[in-house]
């Protein structure tokens, strides 16, 4: 890896770091110019996440979201790209404590757990060269984006009833929006997120119809991206049907997410080990 | 859904048997949430128990996986229960919805009285016909839909907006059960074969394992090239094919991964690759030798000894500065690259050319490597439901679409006369995206609340 392409990426580490603390220290102070900044140090860590993706794709030739560290780049980068535009739309500031640090810890992850040759660009095997790949994998990023603030929001509303209940009329939680303003805000995102996931996943089946021959052969990856889409089908339907909102939609938020990143994490490393340890 | 299952009963009198009831078993949403959380969680036992494994891995456990399906779970009849049944299930709610829709979309109903409006209620000075005539203009103008009517003396108005979202959910669910039925069509309609086969070979289709005996296609392999990168790793794999049929030549195609052959419905993929490589070991306590024929990566005893070779790669253009890594992908200095073990211990390890022989272990034994033979791997395959899958998935995202991007919302009100003026009655309600409707509304309504405004618009 080169050592623009390190700069961009700890620059981008730096930026997401920043912009975390700073939300946070806008929850507990409730300084709205904190929020603000916070707000424009994650719009410049957007723009140095997009410079390090453009930089990789540039040096690798090829849309760079085909190893773990690219794809987690990408990851970070939905994740405060729909933030930037959610928060300006639902005027939520104080979602930055609990967005912005999801993002800046997958680039922890890189950073601490990854070595300079898992970063490395590597050429694509045969399967991978495949134009399908760049709508599969942006569209995963807006998906996953939109799924990372409705987990945030998920751990708000919780957070707030519980100050409620509590019947605490200060503290952190008292800044939050209404817990029916969140409520609906974490559906919306979730609503956001739903379609983009499907044609994630379609978008897939495709590419492996031409590359393999089989739209669908259950792998584990295949499997988790269905019961992550599962999961958020039986949220919609829930929610619609027997009016499943508050705590109850902001669990299966959270489980959600949490679905999201074993589709990501855990099949890579929990599903793969059991593989190697049952075969050996 | 409620007034369709009225409906229904009506047409069938009060006669409500068992068809009746598993009918209503299935159009309710509750199993079908129940549904997609049991696949869910079958989904994830499917991804922590190794599918498809040789029995060995599983231990003990086999025989209690293999009774329970869970070895080939996704294949299994319990599997395909839970999927039929979530099939019936959208079929019968899709049936069960569709009239409501229908209804609400095209002639929805209009207020029947103050009270049904809901929603707030307010005192205007002007007569009710044209409070009500501006009511209409105005919601139209802002490109809602508007029914009204006029009984008795008051104005019954409703409008809608984004109507085509109400379709959304049907749509989708109608996407799935397609996708189901094509996943159907294509596991019990659809071939599959595997076939590994070298430069110049010609194979028939009836002879691949698992493609139909009556085929009769042949492809004829004419080449078969792997391209190497400058580091050695592989860039991609092209097959030049020749398709028959009846022995006449249809078509000549080189194909590469991401890029199969297509006739009739029957598609040609690269999807593996390998060698034949012949192998002749001769050694102190056998001068005549055997020649065995092993693919990279396969070991071979010496007879008599404890040596053995193991065949480690075919390298296309050997050059000793580059060690293992082909100078380029042709096959310009081909050399086989072999290791020699005695017992356990690596004592030895070569890169030999074709057809030369080899001393190794100090002239205890001697290797040749007289023929190498690549060969393409071919996958063949043909899917009558992948279509049906495919306009399936289109049905899904555009209900998703239609069902998250456009969403429906409601106004109902009723105009009724008062001294010195009327007064109007109006309530707006949206299944989904309360808080922009709840500011949509005000627009709405903004022109009639504040009565010390001057006038209205005009």
């Amino acid at each position: 890896m080169g050592m623009e392409e390190n700069l961009l990426f700890y620059a981008t580490f730096a930026a997401y770091g920043l912009a975390a603390f700073l939300y946070i220290c806008f929850l507990v102070l409730r300084k709205p110019a904190l929020a603000r900044i916070a707000f424009y140090v994650t719009a410049a860590g957007v723009v140095v996440n997009t410079a390090a993706l453009a930089m990789r794709s540039i040096v690798a030739g090829y849309v760079p979201l085909t190893n773990g560290y690219e794809f987690l780049l990408a990851f970070s980068w939905g994740i405060a790209f729909v933030y930037l535009f959610a928060e300006r739309k639902f005027q939520v500031p104080v979602a930055g404590a609990f967005v912005i640090p999801t993002a800046w810890l997958l680039l922890a992850y890189v950073a601490v757990d990854m070595s300079p040759a898992e970063r490395a660009a590597r050429p694509l095997m045969p399967a991978l060269q495949s134009n399908w790949l760049t709508i599969h994998v942006t569209t995963a990023m807006i998906a996953y984006g939109a799924f990372a603030f409705s987990f945030g929001i998920g751990l708000m509303y919780l957070w707030k009833v519980a100050s409620e209940k509590s019947g605490a009329t200060r503290g952190l939680a008292a800044a939050f929006p209404a817990s029916e303003k969140l409520d609906e805000i974490g559906y919306r995102l979730i609503a956001l997120g739903f379609p983009f996931l499907t044609l994630c996943i379609i978008t897939g089946a495709i590419w492996a119809e031409f590359a393999w021959g089989r739209y669908w052969s259950w792998d584990p990856k295949e499997t988790w991206s269905l019961i992550t889409w599962l999961v958020y089908a039986a949220y919609l339907h829930a929610r619609f049907t027997y009016g499943w909102r508050g705590s109850r939609a902001a669990w299966m938020a959270i489980i959600g997410f949490l679905a999201v990143l074993f589709t990501y994490f855990g099949v890579n490393y929990f599903l793969s080990g059991w593989h190697t340890y049952a075969s050996e | 859904m409620i007034q369709s299952q009225e409906e229904r009963e009506d047409a069938s009198g009060t006669n409500r048997g068992l068809v009746d009831r598993i009918w209503d078993i299935f159009s309710s949403m509750k199993l079908g949430l129940f549904l997609l959380l049991l696949i869910a969680v079958a989904s994830i036992i499917g991804t922590v128990i190794p599918q498809n494994g040789d029995p060995r891995q599983y231990g003990s456990l086999y025989s209690l996986y293999s009774a329970l399906g869970l070895i080939d779970m996704y294949h299994s009849s319990w599997f395909m229960i839970l999927l039929f049944l979530l099939a019936m299930n959208l079929f019968i709610c899709t049936f069960n919805r569709a009239p409501g829709i229908w209804r609400q979309f095209s002639r929805p109903s209009l207020p029947t009285g103050a009270e049904s409006v809901g929603g707030l209620a307010t005192e205007r000075p002007e007569p009710v016909d044209e409070l009500a005539r501006h009511v209409s203009e105005l919601w139209q103008r802002l490109g809602y839909r508007v029914f009204s009517e006029s009984r008795d003396g008051k104005h019954y108005i409703y409008a809608d907006k984004g109507r085509f979202g109400l379709w959304g959910s049907l749509l989708s669910h109608v996407g799935m059960l397609v996708i189901l039925i094509g996943g159907v069509v294509g596991l019990y309609g659809g071939e599959e074969g595997r076939m590994p086969a070298e430069v110049g070979k010609t194979f028939r289709f009836a002879d691949v394992p698992g493609l139909p005996k009556d085929e009769n296609l042949e492809i004829q392999v004419n080449d078969f090239r792997t391209v190497f990168r400058e580091d050695g790793t592989i860039a991609d794999w092209f097959s030049n094919l020749t398709l028959l049929e009846n022995g006449r030549e249809i078509m000549t195609k080189e194909i590469q991964v991401n890029d199969p052959l297509e006739y009739r419905g029957y598609k040609v993929y690269q999807a593996f690759y390998g060698s034949h490589i012949v192998a002749k070991i001769t050694s102190k306590n056998d001068p005549e030798g055997h020649a065995y024929t092993v693919e990279e990566g396969d070991v071979i005893p010496v007879a008599g000894t404890d040596l053995a070779v193991l065949v480690y790669k075919y390298i296309p253009d050997f050059d000793p500065a580059r060690g293992m890594i082909s100078k380029s992908s042709e096959p310009h200095n081909p050399r086989i690259v072999f290791v020699v073990y005695k017992g356990r211990q690596q004592i030895d390890a070569r890169a030999a050319e074709i057809g030369k022989a080899e001393t190794i272990a100090g002239g205890l034994a001697e290797v040749t490597f007289p023929q190498y033979k690549p060969y393409t791997g071919l996958s063949i395959r043909r899917d009558p439901g992948v279509n049906i899958v495919w306009f399936g998935c289109a049905w899904l995202l555009i209900g998703l679409a239609l069902s998250f991007y456009i969403f429906h919302r409601q106004v109902r009100a009723v105009v009724e006369a008062r001294e010195g003026g009327s007064r109007l009655h109006v309530g707006g309600t949206a299944a989904k995206n309360k808080i922009a409707f709840a500011d949509e509304f005000q627009r709405l309504i903004e022109p009639y609340c504040h009565t010390d405004r001057k006038g209205m618009e005009a």
